[in-house]
């Protein structure tokens, strides 16, 4: 009883709107399943003379609330009639219709079904009257089709044409359907008829104009649609190889903007943003639903992808609401239809080759290089000339003087990937399965350090009446982690590059070196222990759809996913030594093992209806629903350290006094409505209406409910009578506009998601040792604000689609601006005030660009060739912060991109003591010399130069987000052969490298081989400035300025595939259907004025943001070379 | 069918109903809510541990700060030439060091406020030692804003939680928060035991401690022009922990595990950094960044300029003692010279491993590539390759990039690994009092006995005799005296750091390039030494002290007589007057552009 004010409360409080549908909905359903008796208390009138039974089916049809269900060839629906009944019920005028033949029919509600009396048997008559077909399948030139597909329509009967396109079929009447398919063609239906020779010819399928395109909860054709929808097919995405979705995805969709940031196994999914960076604070991630499923595209098998839609626009997104701010991707899986049972496998194995890495000195250039820095600060010489010479005369042994290659120990040059996946597709009229299994396997480029996923993916359909189908789908994946216990491997891989060479790696007696300070990179990749996580995940989905009658749809859906991380580690020290002594065991903290165990549980609920209708030139479709979603999380981790016996590596087996252990939880919910209204008059004027209501557990009650209404237009000007003359050249010619709200409400710091990002909470975790015993301590870290509500953005798109000579070229273009309103973020506040800020609703920025896409596809004799280029930019401009600003190396303020990299101009370097002398410097002067870069003085306090360089001197540098992203994917085939190209590419980017990458002997390090061409007396335009030992912040040198900042534009052939596919001829022999063979090959060339040795696209440095790149660790992105197979039986 | 409808509808409709109900959206937080939070001892208990969490400020590599900083000083230098403060331009707004500096003690401050804050309203309700967790945030809050004053003068400051309307405040000058500090410690004693219970808490000596510091630095600069209130205030705050207190009986004991121990350790320490070799440890890397590169990483290394600070052990300077021997420098000088100091021919202790397999004994040698190891196993002494002179990080050791001299203070650690020691490290020490009373009384030129006494104890402690006649009763040569026995006693503990900014001496410390040990003259095609070195010094080479009357005074010794024959450092080493002042870090100026900037950035 306490649940009812409750319950009273929220009524009120939930928007009108959604009530009437909701109640609209109820109402609809109660009605019907009340009043049974419509049959008998529906009267009809009809007339017609003439018609056939199935013009009389279709004016029932539309004149009451009867559906018609009957087999074609079960009835001849041809046969002409006369009615002419008055005010009769429905009996009386089927009596009069089927009079004197063998038809009889039963009304169940207002479903009338059809059929042969039943004493006559159906089937028997049938064999009876087995019919034989024979023809040739031709495409659009003439030319055979070997290997074409001919199924008799709702049957599992099928044959394949032969080598001379030939096919010879039995059919049952000549009411029979053939449904005819090859691939690369648009399928094709014939009714037999009296004929008994049947020659079809095949359209290649350009994109279609019927294409059907998956839209927000529903699907829509693409003709119709009047928001900006990007599709991507399968056979876009399997031919890359690449090694997920997302890296799959990069180039195929413009707007959609790819970074892949790392190439190490397990983590080189690629960061998706969609028209721009979407939120200051809150997340910038699409949306990505797989099967309406929130979920990980990453961790799918690419091959039981059916579909990718990319929702870029607010009208499109907008009935996904508050999660949509970044645009929404929609997958969909493969599910099977009513087909005969095919296997397919689709394989390939290849290895993975780092595109860039740095290069580092060697021994003796590295202590040139420090003694030459060392006499340019006027210190000591650190390396002694005799060992110079003793270097360059003995070489080194590894025992007096070492020289370790850490690059070459550590880094592996060709690592083994490989890909099997094999699915099994068919079903029959009740059931159908689509089932997948898969397995993936990628060796890291240092030891012990890999990745594997199996995944099994499980689609099931089954029709249970005519009227409801239900479906379940499961998705089991298991993906594993390996990596050396005691570092990451992005920071193997920077010491590999950025180690001293005269550090002892592996000794003459086969010890382990010293390295630094015990610190052996070599060693810590190969014996200091595994860190393994294992991500089992578990996702389960069931649902039911009816169909009572038509027009309308019901689906209802529960899913629940359960993603777990497991994750173990065992240190392993190991002894080094150095000069045959023993130095040290590494680390100098010993044994400790580690486990963790994290779970992400995810349940969702989704219920919606939908109406559509046609009547004369109009038709509406009404949908609404509703959706809940709950999420929670717990995580759980123990440690010890001090184990006493080698390989007994539980916890147990730890010393008990080093026990420690960490847990906590969280969780968070959405309740959504949703509605979407499309009405079209005479195919050529299209309307589409939004909305969605969201509420979300991140915010208090009072500011928990957001609205997102959108609105689309699009005028098919081809469709309209004054364009026939033209329509020979241009096909189609589309106009559309939308304008929509989207919300946000992932709050994210450093990529932690805020749970609850309203309250003032006290966190436990800040100890003291008093007694030397830690006690718990607490503290209020962050600053809060209850009142915080939703991010809201508003996008305005235009765009126009046009198809010319026979669909040969199409293009679409849009425009949009997308403002982000009430932007959720912390303001910089002093640091004296000793905690974070807190969240607030303010400030407002602008992304506005545009997309373009342009596809040719034509042949040229026996070549079929198709290119498609992709050119987009998005601008951004932060309009409103009222005032306030964030500085770092980076700045974003009113009027500038966000982010856009911040500090000193460059004025080349100092060549004189007297330039010096006479010019503005930044720092001490005293500590100024020649070789050093020389910075512009533009301001001071008062806005005019002042004759120092200090923090009024920095200026905007460059902007770190791409604009002009372009790529251009060519195909052709030749007989057999297939050939693909895809090149992709930035037009404008920069990059700021900072840290180990660019600074000569930072912390400790070495230098690159490009870094010896520093400043000197006598080279005096080098790369890099005044060689120094000191790489840190505090060197003049090393501030941020445009001089370390570069383009990191590019272009590169992305992908190269040549495939092979077996003559048809050859493979029916052995029941084959197809057998393709293909290598294919991924970041081959790469065109960048980016410093040697790293990749543009990749990030440098993983510990700042993930997009911005500076010095530091990463994992250098790869090269691939595969050779693949597809077979299907 | 009805049925299957009607259920459908049904299920729909109360799912709709359910997921209606704000129960559903409601999700509690998973840490404590601040409102309210501090009603219980418990619950302030937590936060201020919380506090005490914030106050074991790490600038560099595993160092605790006060270790740190007096290597931005001319006594101590970091490993890289020309680098440190006072050294070379290091010190500009944008040094991280410098922002984090800033940023930690405002946290201390932000978490004290909020603590002190938020229990005000249950006062009076809060039972059990509430109000003496309470006293010492307070002090705690006292001694982040001297950490800021010190070294940034005038800061924005607060003593309550910081509002939105306070993001553009000015700087408060530093005498309305020296005088705050002054009076915050007097309310907070009142509630604090002489010595705690507890080990790592503040208690009362440590508050009076922190008050007579406070003072001197206000007197020192001359705050307000009110120099002389202040030398009072610190020499009655200093008394008044006189007495209650007492210093240990070995100076050794004072800065190794197994000393800290005793009884008496614990006695003279009025505040430490808490470390930890048991459950869950807590270690820190003095050691591991200070010793040599045979064990360590050598990272921080002692100036010549400290090491002839030390007198000898008659109690006279090295160029006035008959018992210098430049060829024998650590001879016969004060003993405080070993406890601090490692150099040339001193045999190391130390453990690699925390286990007997660790342990490493040799002998520190600056010139020659082997040098004698002993092995614990065969009880034997055998010549091993010197990674000093020897190796390819043979550059960063004490011989090289530091002047001979190696810190053994924190670092004399035989049984812990030297990357995990646990001694804590002192924040302030009864000796630093006797010192801080010594020193305001002869500002305030009040010599009489208790000044003496005060000095005396901490020389004859470590074996040195008492305050000379020749300097009873005049004020310089007891000026001289104090501030020597401030250097040679607490060094590494923090303090020179802003004595050095007191006394204002940065720029005789950090006139010249740092100078160290006699280098070899000759060496054999081995690398081994033949001639110079400590065996070829001569009796002249002795460092002038008297370049002038400050030099004399402040014990600077300056080397240009024989530089040319000493390993030599820090050749573009100056001083610039604006280092007496950290720069108010950039960010925080981009932050509130209504913060001035110091003198000279």
């Amino acid at each position: 009883m306490e649940k009812i004010p409750c319950k009273l409360k929220e009524l009120v409080k939930i928007p009108k709107l959604v009530w009437v549908m909701c109640l609209l909905l109820s109402v609809n359903l109660f009605t019907y399943a009340e009043n049974n008796s419509y049959s008998q208390t529906t009267t009809l009138t009809v007339k017609m003379n003439n018609k056939t039974v199935k013009d009389v089916f279709n004016y029932i049809e539309k004149n009451s609330e009867f559906i018609f269900v009957y087999y074609d060839y079960a009835i001849d629906t041809k046969r002409i009639v006369d009615v002419n009944v008055q005010n009769q019920p429905i009996n009386a005028i089927l009596n009069e219709l089927f009079k004197g033949t063998d038809v009889t029919y039963t009304i169940n509600n207002r479903q009338v079904i059809v059929k042969k009396k039943e004493n006559v048997p159906v089937v028997s008559k049938l064999q009876q009257q087995t019919i034989e077909i024979t023809g040739i399948v031709k495409d659009n030139t003439g030319e055979p089709i070997i290997g074409a597909n001919i199924i008799l329509k709702g049957s599992n009967t099928g044959v394949i044409t032969d080598m001379d396109g030939r096919y010879a079929i039995k059919v049952l009447s000549p009411k029979s359907v053939l449904v005819v398919s090859y691939i690369g063609y648009i399928p094709q239906e014939v009714t037999v008829g009296n004929r008994s020779v049947l020659n079809i010819e095949l359209s290649p399928s350009t994109e279609s104009l019927d294409e059907v395109v998956v839209v927000g909860y529903g699907t829509q054709k693409k003709v119709n649609l009047t928001g900006s929808v990007q599709n991507i097919s399968n056979r876009d995405l399997s031919k890359r190889s690449a090694s997920n979705t997302s890296v799959a995805l990069q180039g195929l969709a413009p707007g959609v903007s790819v970074v892949t940031s790392s190439g190490r196994p397990g983590y080189d999914g690629a960061g998706i943003t969609i028209r721009g960076t979407g939120s200051l604070n809150s997340s910038t991630s699409p949306l990505v639903l797989i099967d309406g499923v929130e979920g990980y595209m990453n961790f799918i098998d690419i091959n039981t992808i059916e579909s990718i839609s990319v929702l870029k626009d607010a009208a499109s997104a907008s009935i996904y609401g508050s999660r949509a701010s970044n645009g929404v991707i929609l997958i969909t899986t493969k599910r099977s239809k009513e087909q005969p049972i095919k296997v397919t496998y689709s394989g390939y194995v290849g290895y993975n080759t780092p595109t860039e890495l740095p290069d580092p000195v060697n021994a003796i250039e590295y202590m040139e290089a420090v003694n030459l820095a060392n006499s340019n600060a006027g210190a000591n010489q650190t390396y002694s000339n005799d060992l110079i010479e003793q270097y360059k005369t003995l070489g080194a042994d590894n025992l007096n003087r070492y020289e370790t290659n850490w690059r070459k120990e550590i880094i592996n040059d060709k690592a083994l990937t490989h890909n099997h996946s094999v699915s099994i597709t068919g079903g029959s009229k009740d059931i159908s399965v689509f089932a997948n299994a898969a397995y993936y396997y990628q060796d890291g480029n240092i030891s012990n350090n890999n990745y594997d996923r199996m995944t099994l993916r499980l689609n099931t359909d089954a029709r249970i009446t005519d009227w409801m189908k239900v479906g379940v789908d499961v998705n089991i994946r298991q993906s594993k982690v390996v990596r050396p216990a005691f570092d990451t491997p992005e920071s193997i891989i920077n010491k590999a590059t950025t180690f001293v060479p005269i550090f002892s790696g592996i000794n003459s007696d086969g010890t382990w070196g010293y390295g630094q300070n015990g610190d052996n990179p070599i060693a810590t990749s190969k014996v200091s222990g595994l860190h393994t996580a294992t991500t089992p995940e578990l996702g389960l989905k069931g649902f039911v759809t009816i169909n009572p009658f038509k027009g309308f749809d019901m689906t209802a859906s529960y899913s629940s996913s359960r993603l777990e991380d497991k994750t173990d580690f065992f240190i392993n020290p190991y002894d080094t030594y150095e000069y045959g002594v023993y130095k040290t065991t590494f680390p100098a903290t010993g044994t400790q093992k580690n486990e963790a165990w994290g779970q992400k549980m995810s349940n969702e609920f989704n219920a919606q209806a939908s109406y559509e209708k046609q009547i004369k030139g109009s038709y509406f479709k009404v949908l609404g629903g509703m959706h809940t979603s709950e999420k929670s999380g717990r995580s759980f981790d123990a440690t010890r350290t001090g184990f006493d016996f080698i390989g007994f590596e539980d916890l147990n087996n730890g010393d008990i006094a080093t026990a420690t252990n960490n847990g906590s939880h969280w969780d968070w919910s959405m309740l959504s409505y949703f509605s979407r209204i499309n009405y079209s008059f005479k195919d050529r004027y299209l309307l589409e209406l939004n909305g969605r209501w969201d509420a979300s557990s991140r915010f208090m009650a009072d500011h928990r409910w957001g609205f997102f209404p959108s609105a689309s237009v699009g005028w098919r000007v081809s469709e309209e009578p004054f364009f026939n003359p033209i329509k020979d050249v241009v096909n189609n010619l589309k106009i559309r506009g939308s304008y929509g709200t989207l919300g946000n409400q992932d709050i994210s710091i450093n990529g932690y998601e805020q749970y609850y990002p309203y309250a003032a909470t006290i966190g436990s975790g800040y100890g003291y040792w008093f007694d030397e015993v830690l006690g718990s301590g607490a503290t209020q870290s962050q600053v809060a604000n209850d009142k915080i509500s939703w991010e809201k953005s508003t996008q305005m798109n235009v765009g126009v689609d046009l198809d010319f000579v026979n669909s040969k070229l199409s293009a679409s273009f849009d425009y949009y601006i997308r403002n982000i309103n009430n932007m959720l973020q912390q303001f910089p506040i002093p640091r004296y005030v000793g905690l974070s800020s807190a969240w607030e609703n303010a400030g407002s920025m602008r992304n506005n660009g545009w997309d373009l896409s342009v596809t040719w596809r034509d042949r040229i004799g026996k070549v079929n060739y198709h290119l498609t280029g992709n050119l987009s930019d998005v601008k951004n401009t932060v309009t409103n912060l009222y005032g306030k600003e964030y500085i770092g190396t980076q700045i974003t303020r009113e009027g500038d991109a966000l982010g856009s990299w911040y500090g000193y101009l460059s004025d080349g370097y100092f060549q004189s003591q007297a330039e010096i002398d006479e010019s503005p410097v930044y720092g001490t002067r005293a500590n100024v010399k020649p070789g050093y870069i020389k910075y512009k003085d533009i301001s001071g306090p008062d806005g005019i130069a002042d004759g120092i360089v200090n923090d009024y001197d920095r200026t905007i540098l460059g902007n770190p987000s791409p604009r002009y992203e372009f790529s251009l994917n060519m195909g052709a085939e030749w007989n057999n052969f297939d050939f693909s190209l895809f090149l992709q590419g930035v037009g404008k980017k920069d990059i700021y490298y900072a840290g180990y990458g660019v600074r000569p002997f930072y912390v400790g390090r070495s230098m690159t081989q490009n870094q010896l061409d520093n400043w000197t007396p006598t080279n005096t335009d080098a790369a890099f400035p005044l060689l120094l030992i000191d790489g840190s912040g505090s060197n003049a040198n090393n501030i941020i300025s445009d001089f370390w900042v570069k383009s990191g534009a590019y272009m590169r052939v992305k992908n190269v595939v040549i495939g092979y596919t077996l003559p048809k001829n050859l493979l029916q022999k052995i029941k084959i259907d197809n057998l393709r063979f293909y290598v294919s090959g991924q970041n081959l060339f790469t065109v960048s004025n980016a410093y040697k040795g790293y990749d543009p696209e990749c990030a440098v440095s993983l510990t700042t943001s993930g997009t911005t790149v500076s010095g530091g660790n990463f994992y250098p992105l790869m090269q691939t070379f595969t050779f693949g197979m597809d077979i299907r039986f | 069918m009805k049925n299957i409808l009607l259920n459908i509808s049904l299920l729909i409709g109360m799912g709709i109903t359910v997921m209606s109900c704000s129960d559903f959206l409601d999700k509690t937080p998973t840490d404590y809510s601040s409102v309210g939070f501090y009603q219980s001892e418990a619950a302030v208990k937590t936060g201020v541990t919380g506090i005490y969490n914030a106050a074991n400020i790490d600038i560099g590599y595993l160092c605790p700060f006060n270790v740190y900083m007096d290597h931005f000083t001319g006594l101590a230098m970091e490993r890289a030439e020309n680098n440190s403060i006072g050294a070379g331009g290091a010190l500009n707004a944008d040094n991280g060091n410098v922002k984090n500096w800033w940023i930690n003690n405002y946290v201390i401050i932000a978490r004290v406020n909020s603590v002190i804050s938020g229990s005000t309203p249950y006062l009076e309700s809060l039972g059990g030692s509430s109000k003496q967790y309470l006293a010492e945030a307070k002090v705690l809050r006292s001694f982040a804003y001297y950490n800021l004053i010190s070294t940034y003068g005038d800061v924005p400051f607060y003593s309550e939680p910081v509002t939105a309307d306070q993001y553009k405040d000015q700087r408060t000058s530093k005498v309305t928060i020296l005088d705050f500090i002054l009076s915050q410690i007097d309310e907070a004693v009142v509630d604090l035991p002489w010595i705690a219970k507890e080990r790592g808490r503040v208690d009362k000596a440590f508050a009076f401690g922190l008050k007579a510091r406070a003072a001197l630095l206000g007197g020192s600069l001359d705050y307000g022009g009110k120099a002389k209130d202040y030398f009072t205030v610190a020499a009655a705050a200093a008394k008044s922990v006189i007495g209650q207190r007492a210093l240990a009986a070995n100076y050794d004991d004072l800065f190794t595990k197994a000393g800290q121990a005793k009884a008496d350790v614990r006695n003279e320490t009025l505040f430490e950094l808490m470390y930890s070799d048991q459950g869950i440890k807590k270690f820190h890397w003095v050691g591991f960044g200070s010793v040599s590169r045979n064990y360590g990483q050598t990272g921080r290394h002692p100036s010549a300029i400290l090491a002839d600070t030390y007198e000898c052990i008659d109690g006279k300077r090295i160029d006035e003692s008959p018992l210098y021997d430049p060829k024998h420098p650590g001879v016969n000088r004060d003993p405080r010279f070993k406890s601090t100091l490692w150099m040339h021919g001193d045999t190391v202790q130390g453990n690699t491993k925390g286990t007997d397999a660790g342990r490493i004994k040799f002998v520190l040698d600056v010139f020659n590539p082997t040098t004698m190891f002993y092995n614990f196993t065969t009880s034997e002494w055998y010549a091993g390759t010197n990674a000093d002179i020897n190796s390819g990080a043979a550059w960063t050791s004490f011989a090289n990039a530091g002047v001979g001299y190696m810190w053994k203070k924190f670092s004399n650690e035989p049984t812990e690994s030297i990357t995990a020691t646990t001694c804590n490290i002192p924040l302030m020490r009864y000796a630093e009092v006797l010192l801080t009373y010594a020193e305001a009384k002869i500002e305030l030129n009040e010599l009489d006995n208790t000044v003496y006494d005060a000095i005396d104890q901490v020389r004859n402690r470590s074996g040195m005799p008492k305050v000379s006649t020749d300097r009873i009763g005049n004020q310089d040569k007891m000026r001289q005296l104090v501030r020597r026995e401030r250097k040679v006693e607490l060094i590494l503990e923090g303090l020179h750091f802003v004595d050095m900014r007191r006394w204002k001496i940065g720029d005789l410390e950090n006139a010249t390039p740092s100078y160290g040990y006699p280098i070899a003259l000759v060496k054999d095609a081995k690398g081994y030494i033949i001639s110079g070195g400590y065996a070829d010094a001569t009796p002249d080479m002795v460092p002038n002290f008297k370049k002038s009357a400050r030099h004399d005074l402040n014990d600077i010794a300056n080397y240009d007589a024989y530089k040319d024959k000493l390993k030599v450092r820090d050749k573009n080493r100056f001083w610039d007057d604006k280092f007496y002042l950290f720069p108010i870090p950039t960010e925080e100026r981009d932050r509130n552009p209504n913060l001035t900037q110091n003198d000279g950035y």
